[in-house]
């Protein structure tokens, strides 16, 4: 069963982003983005490779300055107190993080200790136990498969509880129980007032999953609305055919 | 921050001590270049003496820069740096750990390389040998300082094992020259220079180590 802890008085979105750009080599990957999310709010991002959903993932998380525009994060500024902001990040991206000689537990303390955090071994168990790891806990994370280094980064957001989940393809290499924890994860964080951003090409798994849907093509936003209309319209907004 | 350091210098340890083929393969780089300078420099005795300082300290430095490759090597992979500074690291806890962390292993190296010089070369292990001590943390200290700043700037670079030495030999220059006179002041005297050198040594540890701190924030980010 996956739990959260209920967001409570959040005054003001625990997200915002104004006119995000980034560009690398001056070649520009993100034209403006701006994105505003209350507590409980989640937006999926569509898009086809190197449509932008990763850079603009890692611009929310604070691991990537923008060339220009401003987020925060429960009102930290990223630009200003990165340290502060990320506090309230869940980042589940596409590398692991992980260190190869070290076990899963072990990541957990240590990811644990650096945001001040102490988890007691009943709750570092129960943790692996509901994202299926249990046995693996004690094992070095060069023994595990992609999926199960997948499902140890859920392990962590679920013990750090952050405000904010950023999950950048949350479905990939996770087989169909894996998946369906996400799904459980996702509805669950939403209910507890937590802000989601879903990258992810599983349009129809996610649409379902989260409110509002905006899609990126070419770096630039080419839809943004609810996602039951997106869902009316879906089949005109074809990932690498949108209109431009 | 504390708490953060000593979480970074435990878990840095204990790959270290998981993978511990790296210390080996640095100890045995270490006592090769010294075996390998002793045979370059003859069988005169007093040559091989006199030399001894200066063949430790440049052994020392060619195994540190080796040691920062691969402090930062593991960090790389899997982008595990990012990982640290998303779950809210203190980028000047990484920079100390990494720095301690780096001094530990090159301080264990000495205790192996040091001792073998000093008998291959004929120089007896004396109550002078405690005096050695300070002049290795110190010189550790600097090369660590310098070590783990440049091997986050290049810690991106495709051909790192290059461009680290490259960076780092010129910086530690002092400190080589530095260490290699005080060691060589302490066994050979005379030694009423010694406090010179070491204080050199102080001086230039509390500049590098400062100056790490102040510039490590800004590096350590994409």
């Amino acid at each position: 069963m996956v739990e959260w802890a209920q967001i409570v008085g959040s005054k003001g979105p625990l997200l915002t982003a104004d006119g995000l750009c980034k560009a690398f080599a001056r070649v520009p990957v993100l034209w403006p983005v701006s994105l505003r999310l209350e507590a409980g709010g989640s937006v999926a991002v569509f898009g086809p490779n190197g449509s932008g959903k990763t850079t603009l993932l890692r611009l929310l998380a604070g691991v990537s300055r923008p060339t220009s525009g401003t987020a925060s994060i429960c009102g930290h500024q990223l630009a200003d107190e990165r340290r502060a902001a990320q506090s309230h990040v869940g980042f589940l991206g596409h590398d692991s993080y992980l260190y190869d000689d070290l076990t899963g537990e072990e990541h957990l303390q240590f990811f644990g200790r650096l945001r001040g955090l102490r988890f007691d071994r009943f709750e570092l168990l129960g943790t692996l136990d509901i994202v299926g790891l249990g046995r693996a806990g004690r094992a070095r994370v060069k023994s595990y498969s992609s999926g199960m280094r997948r499902r140890l980064g859920l392990a962590w957001l679920l013990l750090a509880q952050p405000e904010v989940l950023l999950l950048d393809e949350p479905h990939v290499s996770l087989d169909r129980d894996g998946q369906e924890l996400v799904d459980e994860l996702i509805r669950g964080a939403c209910r507890s007032g937590h802000a989601l951003v879903v990258a992810s090409h599983d349009t129809d798994r996610v649409a379902q999953l989260c409110e509002r849907v905006v899609v990126l093509d070419r770096g630039r936003v080419v839809y943004e609305g609810l996602s039951l209309d997106w869902r009316r319209s879906g089949p005109l907004w074809t990932l690498g055919a949108a209109p431009g | 921050m504390m708490a953060q350091l000593m979480a970074i210098v435990r878990k840095d340890l204990l790959l270290e001590w998981r993978g511990k083929a790296n210390l080996n393969a640095l100890t045995v780089l270490a006592l090769m270049i010294v075996l390998t300078m002793s045979f370059a420099l003859g069988s005169d005795p007093t040559r091989l003496r006199l030399t001894a300082p200066a063949v430790v300290w440049v052994a020392i430095v060619f195994a540190a820069v080796l040691a920062f490759v691969r402090a930062y090597q593991m960090e790389s992979e899997n982008r595990c740096f990012e990982g640290m500074l998303l779950a809210g690291a203190d980028p000047r806890a990484i920079y100390l750990a990494k720095l301690a962390v780096a001094a530990l292993t090159m301080l264990v190296l000495e205790v192996v390389v040091i001792p073998t010089i000093l008998l291959l070369d004929g120089i007896a292990l004396g109550p002078r040998i405690w005096g050695l001590l300070p002049i290795a943390v110190l010189g550790t200290a600097g090369l660590s300082a310098v070590g783990s700043l440049y091997g986050r700037l290049t810690m991106a670079v495709r051909a790192r094992e290059v461009m680290l030495p490259l960076l780092v030999l010129p910086v530690v220059v002092p400190i080589v020259l530095a260490a290699a006179r005080a060691s060589d002041l302490l066994f050979h005297g005379p030694a009423g220079q010694l406090g010179t050198w070491v204080g050199l040594l102080v001086v230039a540890d509390v500049v590098l180590v400062t100056a790490g701190l102040l510039t490590y924030e800004s590096i350590a980010e994409d």
